[in-house]
């Protein structure tokens, strides 16, 4: 068993701040926990940080993530096997999503906010069922009407998105450009032996509306 | 490519592609599609008859796929093969629309490129952030409360308001009708001039201080004409992108920031 104490560098902060992440069941901002333990925000990130750096360290089985805005606790990914086969976590913790879940979510995220027209008229195909689906998993928020004809509703992306993909925020992702100069997408390779395949029980599924 | 069809219209299943252009992007650019071998009247005429037998799709639906069958294969595989000067030798009569489908689709093949790239980036960061779990929501917390779709808030406010004008005389002219009941406002004025006086007052105020409260704004004031003024200039402030309105909590008072 280990034992963890002061002196192997957790503070008392630490420890209430992992305390405060553990009962947590949504990602916890750093003001919040600063206001919640009476420290300046940027002690607050300091322990933080420490108590980050403390649990890697020790090789805990539970880390720090910051995402959607917050920290939250999480498995280590060494883990992820044994965890997963415990009473069905992957199965009804994960969201499963399409490749044109995932394209349909790349549009939104970059182009925020933006109608559907839009978002099909970049990717070439109907994306009405799609967005519908993930709208409903809260992936994505309606966010208004755009002006001009028609008033189309607009659509953003939401904290569930970022926490999926495990974003701090939509400023982590890279920019088209710096996409560009990126290598071709690594699966590309499989899609030959992956195009006869048919996956099922996916957030948009695998096609879309062909017009 | 698997096809079926259901009630809502017609379906077309690309396994392992998320959509068309990305189906198109992989065949040019592996070279394994030979557009000189695809005859285009005998695909619009299979799926055309599969379409007609299925009895359950939209007129809209099947001239939309048609229009969609003619330009994809067609003009937009052509036009990406190499080999452009063979459609330039078609004639003089042909080679400006040509040309123009041509850089039609290399814009919108050039523009979705990089969301392809970006789907992938997202799937892999997915996959990764697949491996790590978290404390199940309980549900009673992390509930967020969206103000959306402004319009729509807007539009059901005066349907509500209308219901209300219509139903029974006492309610109406118990708090609609009263002149002297809408405290505050002088009842001549026009809607969108206590509107526009509220937006300047509001405005006024968070020059002063970052963030105010929907209830300060109300004051004291609790009668109906100020709550409704007040609401609409917020909702008109916001839709202007002037201001940012959150409720961090169920029941909690509205903030207002400046933006």
């Amino acid at each position: 068993m280990c034992s963890y104490t002061a002196s192997e560098g957790i503070s008392d902060t630490g420890r209430k701040i992992q305390a405060i992440l553990f009962v947590a069941g949504s990602p916890v901002p750093a003001a919040e926990l600063a206001e919640v333990l009476s420290l300046p925000p940027s002690v607050t990130s300091k322990e933080i940080s420490r108590l980050d750096e403390f649990l890697r360290r020790t090789g805990s089985g539970v880390l720090l993530q910051e995402t959607a805005g917050g920290w939250r606790m999480v498995t280590a990914e060494d883990t992820a096997d044994a965890v997963s086969l415990f009473r069905d976590t992957a199965q009804t913790q994960k969201i499963r999503l399409s490749r044109a879940a995932v394209e349909t979510l790349a549009v939104i995220a970059y182009n925020q906010p933006v109608t559907r027209s839009e978002v099909e008229d970049i990717r070439g195909v109907r994306c009405e069922r799609v967005i519908e689906t993930l709208l409903s998993h809260g992936m994505i928020r309606i966010a208004g009407r755009k002006k001009g004809t028609g008033s189309p509703l607009l659509y953003r992306t939401t904290d569930l998105f970022l926490e999926t993909f495990g974003l701090i925020s939509i400023s982590e992702l890279p920019t088209l450009e710096e996409l560009q100069e990126l290598a071709p997408p690594p699966e590309e390779k499989n899609r030959k032996g992956a195009a006869g395949e048919t996956e099922q029980g996916h957030i948009g599924g695998e096609g879309d509306d062909l017009p | 490519m698997v096809q079926n069809h259901d009630l809502s219209g017609f379906q077309a299943e690309v396994s392992g592609f998320s959509g068309p252009f990305d189906l198109l992007c992989y065949l040019v650019e592996n070279r394994q599609l030979d557009a000189a071998g695809i005859s285009v009247g005998q695909a619009v005429r299979i799926y055309g008859a599969y379409l007609a037998n299925t009895r359950r799709v939209s007129v809209a639906v099947i001239s939309e796929f048609l229009v969609l069958a003619a330009s994809l294969v067609l003009n937009k595989i052509r036009s990406l093969l190499p080999g452009k000067t063979a459609v330039q030798e078609d004639g003089p009569c042909g080679t400006e629309e040509e040309s123009r489908d041509e850089f039609d689709v290399e814009e919108k093949l050039s523009r979705y490129r990089p969301y392809r790239k970006a789907s992938a980036f997202l799937w892999n960061k997915k996959e990764k952030q697949d491996l790590v779990f978290s404390r199940p929501s309980s549900g009673d917390e992390g509930q967020t409360w969206d103000l959306g779709d402004l319009y729509g808030l807007c539009s059901l406010w005066w349907d509500i308001l209308e219901e209300k004008r219509g139903s029974g005389s006492s309610a109406k002219s118990t708090w609609m009708d009263r002149e002297d009941n809408w405290e505050g406002m002088p009842v001549p004025l026009p809607d969108e001039e206590q509107i526009d006086m509220k937006i300047s007052e509001i405005m006024g105020i968070l020059k002063n201080s970052p963030a105010v409260s929907f209830s300060k704004l109300l004051g004291n004031s609790r009668s109906v004409s100020v709550f409704v003024v007040t609401l609409l200039s917020l909702l008109e402030m916001s839709r202007m992108g002037r201001i940012r309105i959150v409720q961090e909590e169920l029941f909690r008072d509205v903030l207002i920031y400046s933006i």
